[in-house]
């Protein structure tokens, strides 16, 4: 297998916090890992650093052999457009837009074809049994449903590295059951490097990998 | 970029506040617009009236009356003097029932001055034709019968008689309060034989052509005044109002400076409004960040929207100040005493340059407020402002 993402000696600090410290670590492409650790760990920083959503302060974050540490700003938003698919934890729906406009958030600022990213989600929507919660609002949604949303809009412009940050951290057991499921046949069936961060080891175990972090350091 | 643009404006709140800057916004450029017009129209209505008397200048004699020779015309035609015509200009006192006004009997011929001056006179038919206000005043109608008394004690006037009476053949509007108000026309013919005047005048009227600017006719009257010498007085037709035109110049920069107090209330406004967008859909603008729109479609997505807003704001603009002038030009008249503002009515004049200098000066002071608040959105890094608005 190859190497998707490489992590190596990478530290940032928040303050005089080190949310992450010196930590190194491997991806393989189209693997499912889970990364555990309690609260404060450094296991969400690590994801975020992946994600382009924020800058390792040493160290280096590559993906697909690209050093991310070097790209420019305007790269760095491109990269999270085209490459990643981020499933937060709190869902961040918009609740102006409907889900099926949510859920075209990505597609539209990339500025991919409409028509064949709709056919994709309608495929996604049906799989998910959500077709009929499209044009509704995500505040009229439950948590179970609006996660659900939240993958499909992930999943969208069908990335290669798919980001999951405590994605059934607000839902009930048959819910979490659903969504991790979805989620492990998804990003199989897209041939998705899946990355979840959880601190529940019964989501962890469902997953091939499992990474753990104690004080911003990888134990394994 | 519709999609953030439809975000932004989302909720009542977002759109009662836009309507509310796009209205502060297009007042305050309009009331500026309407200052500027107002001023300039007043000063474009008084040259008007001032050339409709007298033309691009006048001329007269320090010796009183004279006789338009070769050499005068020759003198005019040497600085560019199109067309002229030789006047007889009295002071005199008018008398109707018991009313009397001291007035400025202006004999003329009608085609002649209607060339160099362009006011279209009614036909004299060896009658008088009075200023609107002095007719009005005298209740003087067609046909009625007034009296002239003409000054003594001039030597050329020792055989005048003092009275003469004459039919009102009508009136005139010269649109300037104090004209309207003093001058009365006469056949010059008429006059000189009636004063035994024979072909004398005391001032000549001359126009340049139909357009000719203040510089030109500066030169003209300079020229003029070097080939005639002394003996002459050569007149622009401003030099009776060159103080109140001066004023009205002055005012209009200080009035323009004073006026910044309500654009800088305006720009306050639409800051507010920029603010406000910032700070109530950061979290969709973090959002959108994360999902990989680049700060650069962010500042297009922003930059647009604030920029549509101006231009609304700019075609309100338009549209209020032609409606305040509309306002002025029907009901002006009624509140601008003429006795002191000389015009007896206005019509306010703006110029292109005067739209683009306030639209786009209200355009400056929004992108400056606009590079500030991107800019802290700039600073702020994607992370930290998802965790900070979805906390």
């Amino acid at each position: 297998m190859n190497t998707h993402v490489e992590i190596t000696n990478a530290t940032k600090r928040y303050g005089k916090v080190n949310a992450l410290d010196n930590a190194t670590v491997k991806f393989e492409t189209a693997g499912q890992y889970a990364v555990m650790g309690a609260s404060g760990s450094g296991k969400s920083t690590l994801l975020y650093l992946i994600g382009g959503l924020d800058r390792a302060d040493q160290g280096v974050v590559q993906v697909n052999g690209k050093n991310l540490s070097g790209l420019s700003d305007e790269d760095l938003a491109r990269y999270r457009g085209s490459d990643v698919g981020f499933v937060f934890q709190f869902h961040f729906l918009l609740n102006s837009l409907n889900c099926l406009d949510n859920i075209l958030l990505p597609a539209k600022i990339a500025g991919r074809p409409l028509k064949e990213v709709r056919a994709h989600v309608e495929s996604l929507a049906q799989k998910l049994s959500v077709t009929n919660l499209l044009e509704k609002f995500p505040y009229q949604l439950s948590g179970g449903e609006q996660q659900r949303i939240n993958l499909i809009r992930a999943l969208s412009l069908k990335p290669k590295l798919l980001l999951c940050d405590e994605p059934t951290g607000n839902l009930d057991s048959r819910n979490t059951d659903i969504v991790v499921t979805l989620l492990s046949q998804l990003a199989k069936e897209q041939q998705s490097t899946l990355i979840v961060v959880t601190h529940d080891q019964n989501v962890a175990s469902r997953f091939e990998h499992q990474v753990r972090m104690k004080d911003g350091q990888i134990l394994n | 970029m519709i999609n953030l643009i439809k975000i932004l404006l989302s909720g009542r709140a977002s759109l009662k506040f836009a309507f509310g800057v796009i209205i502060g916004l297009a007042f305050s450029m309009a009331v500026i617009l309407s200052t500027i017009g107002l001023m300039d129209g007043f000063e474009n209505t008084l040259r008007q009236g001032l050339r409709k008397t007298v033309g691009d200048f006048s001329l007269h004699s320090r010796d009183g009356f004279f006789a338009l020779n070769d050499d005068l015309k020759r003198n005019l035609e040497s600085v560019g003097v199109k067309a002229y015509t030789p006047i007889l200009q009295l002071e005199a006192f008018v008398l109707k029932e018991g009313k009397g006004h001291g007035v400025l009997v202006r004999a003329l011929d009608r085609d002649g001055f209607n060339t160099v001056t362009g006011l279209e006179l009614p036909p004299l038919n060896k009658g008088l034709v009075l200023g609107s206000v002095l007719r009005e005043s005298l209740d003087a109608n067609p046909n009625d019968q007034v009296v002239l008394s003409f000054a003594q004690g001039n030597d050329s006037l020792n055989a005048l008689p003092s009275l003469r009476p004459f039919d009102v053949s009508g009136e005139i509007h010269h649109g300037i309060y104090q004209k309207d108000q003093r001058f009365i026309y006469a056949d010059l013919s008429q006059l000189q034989q009636t004063l035994s005047l024979d072909n004398q005048v005391n001032s000549v009227l001359s126009r340049l052509s139909l357009d000719a600017s203040t510089e030109q006719v500066e030169e003209a009257v300079a020229n003029l005044r070097s080939s005639i010498g002394a003996d002459y007085v050569v007149r622009p037709y401003w030099s009776e109002f060159r103080t109140l035109l001066q004023a009205v110049k002055a005012e209009k920069v200080m009035i323009g400076l004073v006026l910044q107090v309500i654009v800088v209330i305006a720009i306050i406004n639409a800051a507010g409004f920029i603010i406000f967008l910032s700070e109530s859909r950061s979290q969709e603008l973090f959002l959108f960040k994360a999902l990989g729109m680049s700060q650069r479609k962010l500042v297009y997505s922003m930059s647009t929207l604030v920029g549509a807003l101006w231009f609304i704001a700019c075609l309100l603009a338009y549209a209020m100040e032609r409606f305040f002038s509309f306002l002025i030009v029907k009901y002006g008249a009624t509140f601008l005493p003429g006795d002191i503002y000389y015009v007896a009515g206005l019509e306010p004049v703006i110029a292109l340059k005067d739209y683009l200098i306030v639209s786009f000066g209200a355009l400056f002071w929004i992108v400056i407020i606009l590079s500030f608040s991107l800019r802290q959105l700039r600073k702020s890094p994607v992370l930290q402002g998802l965790r900070k608005e979805f906390a």
